[in-house]
C-alpha cells in the first residue's frame, strides 16, 4: 500500500500517529521536520512516483476548511470544503490532482480535532445552512481503514443536522458507515464515467458494478447517496456507452432516493493540463485536440454535436430535473 | 543485465570501494578522463570521487556533464562504507534519508520496495568516531544526492552502504582488504535496487520517447526553439494515437518551410484523430 511513511517530528507522539505506525511496523518510517520538505520538492517525478507512493503524516496549520469554488456541488448554503488528505489511492488518468501537485505521495493530515473546530465554526456561522465537501483533493472513503475518516467526522455532522456532508468518493469501502447509523444530513456521492473510459483511464479504482453494489448497500442501510457522473470523456460512441451506464446503475439504485445526480465534463486549469501532458505524453486522451475556454483546458468535442446536452435528457429520463444540477 | 535504454551512474569515494563493480561489471578505465577516475562498460559509469562531500560534488557533476544520454533514463547510485551506532558490520543499507550535518538539510531518496533494510544516513566532515545518533554515517552521500538530482528525477538518486565500523569495531579496523570484502555484496544490492526500479524508469522512458520520424522531419528544414518543441508534442501525439505509421507517411514527403509543416502536421492530426478511434 506504502513504500515507506514520513511521520513530521512535532506529532510523533500523536496517538493516531502511534496507531498508524503500529499497523505498518515493517515500512520504514522516517522523520522529517515538515511534510513538504518531502511532498513539496523540486524534480520528482509525479508518474514515476505514483508506482510506490509514500504515506505522509502530518499537522494541517490553519485553512482546515475553505470556501468551496464557484460552481461547485449542489444548491442549499454556504459551500465549504476540507481535504484532511491530498493525493488519492486511485490513479484516474484524467484526474486533475497529476498536475496539481509535485507529488504523488499521500499527505495525512492527522490534526482531525483542528478540522472539526473550524467546521464548527462554519457551522455556527451559517445559521440558513451549511454544505461541506469532502473528497476534492483525495478520495475520502478509498483510506478508511487508515485514516478512520467517517468514524471521526460522522459525528460532527450527526450532532449539526443544519450542516451536510458530501463524501465524493469511487471506493467500495463502505463498512465504516453501514456499521454506523445512517444520518440524514450525509450524502455519498459515487463518480462514474462510461464502462470504456472507466476500464482504460480509471486504474485501480472498483468497477462499476463493485461501486453500485456498495451504493446499493448504503442505500438499504438508509445513507443518502448521489450520482456524478464526470468527467465525462467524449468519445464517438458516447451516447451509447452512457445510455448502457445508466441503465446498469438505476437498475442497481433505488432512483426515488437519489439525492442528487450530476454530469461535467472533463476539463482542469490550462497549467494543470499542460503537467500532466509532460507525465503522460504517450496518453491518447492527451492526444487528442484541445479547446481552451477561460482558462479551462477541455477535449474538443466532435463538431456540430451537443454531447452533454443529450447526456443530460438522457439522464433525465431516469431521475428527476430536481434531482438534476449540471456541475460548472 | 541492465535495461539498456537505462544509464546507470556510480559515484564510489575510493578505488577499494570501487573495485568489486569495476571487476563484476568488466567496467573499463577511460584515460580521457584527468580531474576524476571513470571508468565504463556501456551504459555503465563509475567515478572515482575522493573522500569528501567537495569531491562528491565534483565527482558527480563531472559524470554528469558526460553523460548526457538523451531519450535514456538515468539512474544514480553513490556507493560505499559508512560507520553505524548499532548495526553490524556488514550490514548493507540503502539510505531512506540522508541528513547533511554540517547544514542540517535532508535528501529523502524514493524508497523502493524489496527486502533491502532502509535506514537514516548522515553525512559529516570528519570521520564519526562517536556514533552519537542512531544513523549510520558517511563523507560523501549529501553532496552527491545534492548534486545528482540535476542530472536525474529524484526517485533515480540512491545511495547505498555497507557497514564498516561501529562502536564495537572501530574505524581503526577499516583497511582496503577489509573494504573490498565488504563492497562484495554491494554489487547484487545494485542489481537488485536497479531491478527494482525497472518499473519505474520505464515510465521514465515513456516521457521522454519519441518515434523516429521526428528526427527525419526536424532535419527537413530548420526549427526554431518554439518550433522544435512543437513538433515534438505533435510526434508525441501521433505516437500516443497510435498514429506512428501516418506520420512516418507525413515525414517522406516535401515541404517548404517549418511553419508549414507544423501547420500540416496539427491539420493531419485533427483529421486522423477519429480515425484513430477512441483509444
Amino acid at each position: 500500500m506504502f513504500s515507506a511513511i514520513y511521520i513530521e517530528n512535532s506529532i510523533r507522539a500523536h496517538p493516531r500517529v502511534t496507531e498508524l505506525l503500529a499497523r505498518f511496523p515493517n515500512l520504514p518510517h522516517i522523520e522529517c521536520d515538515r511534510y513538504g520538505e518531502v511532498f513539496n520538492r523540486s524534480a520528482q517525478n509525479f508518474r514515476v512516483q505514483k508506482q510506490h507512493p509514500a504515506l505522509i503524516l502530518a499537522q494541517k496549520h490553519g485553512n482546515c476548511v475553505l470556501p468551496a469554488p464557484e460552481g461547485y456541488g449542489f444548491a442549499g448554503g454556504h459551500s465549504y470544503y476540507f481535504s484532511h488528505m491530498m493525493n488519492c489511492l486511485y490513479d484516474c488518468r484524467y484526474c486533475f490532482l497529476q498536475g496539481m501537485y509535485r507529488s504523488a505521495n499521500y499527505v495525512l493530515f492527522i490534526n482531525y480535532e483542528d478540522f472539526a473546530e473550524e467546521i464548527e465554526t462554519r457551522i455556527a456561522q451559517s445559521p440558513a445552512g451549511s454544505i461541506f465537501y469532502s473528497g476534492y483533493d483525495c478520495d475520502s472513503l478509498a483510506m478508511e481503514p487508515v485514516s478512520h475518516f467517517c468514524k471521526f467526522f460522522m459525528p460532527i455532522f450527526a450532532k449539526n443536522p443544519d450542516a451536510i456532508l458530501e463524501i465524493r468518493t469511487k471506493s467500495t469501502q463502505v463498512r465504516t458507515l453501514l456499521e454506523m447509523e445512517a444520518i440524514d444530513n450525509c450524502v455519498v456521492a459515487m463518480s462514474f464515467t462510461a464502462k470504456q473510459a472507466s476500464q482504460r483511464l480509471e486504474h485501480k479504482v472498483p468497477s462499476i458494478e463493485k461501486r453500485l453494489d456498495a451504493l446499493a448497500k448504503l442505500q438499504t442501510a438508509g445513507w443518502k447517496v448521489a450520482l456524478r457522473f464526470e468527467p465525462i470523456v467524449f468519445s464517438g460512441s458516447i451516447e451509447a456507452e452512457y445510455k448502457e451506464l445508466f441503465d446498469q446503475v438505476f437498475a442497481a439504485v433505488d432512483r426515488s432516493q437519489i439525492h442528487s445526480a450530476s454530469i461535467g465534463e472533463f476539463r482542469m486549469p490550462t497549467d494543470f493540463y499542460k503537467s500532466i501532458v509532460k507525465l503522460y505524453p504517450d496518453e491518447p486522451l492527451f492526444a487528442k485536440p484541445i479547446q481552451v475556454i477561460d482558462g479551462m483546458a477541455a477535449v474538443k468535442e466532435v463538431a456540430g454535436q451537443d454531447t452533454l446536452a443529450n447526456l443530460e435528457a438522457l439522464l433525465l429520463s431516469y431521475v428527476s430535473s430536481a434531482q438534476y444540477y449540471r456541475c460548472a | 543485465m541492465f535495461d539498456p535504454a537505462v544509464s546507470l551512474n556510480l559515484v564510489v569515494a575510493l578505488m577499494a570501494e570501487a573495485k568489486p563493480f569495476i571487476e563484476r561489471f568488466k567496467l573499463v578505465h577511460e584515460p580521457a578522463h584527468s580531474v576524476f577516475k571513470i571508468y565504463s562498460n556501456g551504459n555503465l559509469r563509475l567515478v572515482i570521487s575522493g573522500i569528501g562531500r567537495n569531491n562528491a560534488a565534483a565527482a558527480t557533476a563531472y559524470l554528469g556533464a558526460q553523460s548526457s544520454a538523451p531519450g535514456k533514463a538515468a539512474v544514480w547510485i553513490n556507493l560505499g562504507i559508512a560507520g553505524h551506532s548499532s548495526f553490524p558490520v556488514g550490514t548493507l543499507i540503502v539510505a531512506h534519508k540522508i541528513f547533511e550535518k554540517a547544514s542540517g538539510v535532508a535528501y529523502y531518496p524514493q524508497v523502493y520496495p524489496g527486502s533491502l533494510l532502509t535506514a537514516l544516513l548522515t553525512t559529516v566532515d570528519i570521520p564519526e568516531t562517536n556514533y552519537a545518533e542512531e544513523s549510520a554515517f558517511d563523507m560523501e552521500a549529501s553532496a552527491f544526492a545534492s548534486i545528482a538530482s540535476k542530472f536525474t528525477s529524484l526517485e533515480f538518486v540512491q545511495s547505498i552502504k555497507v557497514v564498516s565500523d561501529n562502536p564495537e569495531a572501530g574505524i581503526d579496523t577499516v583497511s582496503k582488504h577489509s573494504v573490498d570484502e565488504l563492497m562484495q555484496q554491494s554489487v547484487d544490492a545494485v542489481i537488485d535496487l536497479v531491478q527494482i526500479m525497472q518499473p519505474s524508469t520505464a515510465h521514465r522512458l515513456a516521457q521522454t520517447y519519441l518515434p523516429k520520424a521526428f528526427d527525419l522531419i526536424q532535419q527537413k528544414t530548420r526549427f526554431s526553439a518554439t518550433q522544435s518543441v512543437q513538433l515534438k508534442r505533435l510526434c508525441q501525439r501521433y505516437s500516443a494515437l497510435g498514429l506512428e505509421q501516418r506520420l512516418a507517411d507525413v515525414a517522406a514527403m516535401d515541404f517548404i518551410s517549418s511553419k508549414e509543416i507544423i501547420h500540416f502536421l496539427d491539420a493531419d492530426l485533427v483529421k486522423h484523430t477519429d480515425l484513430a478511434g477512441d483509444n
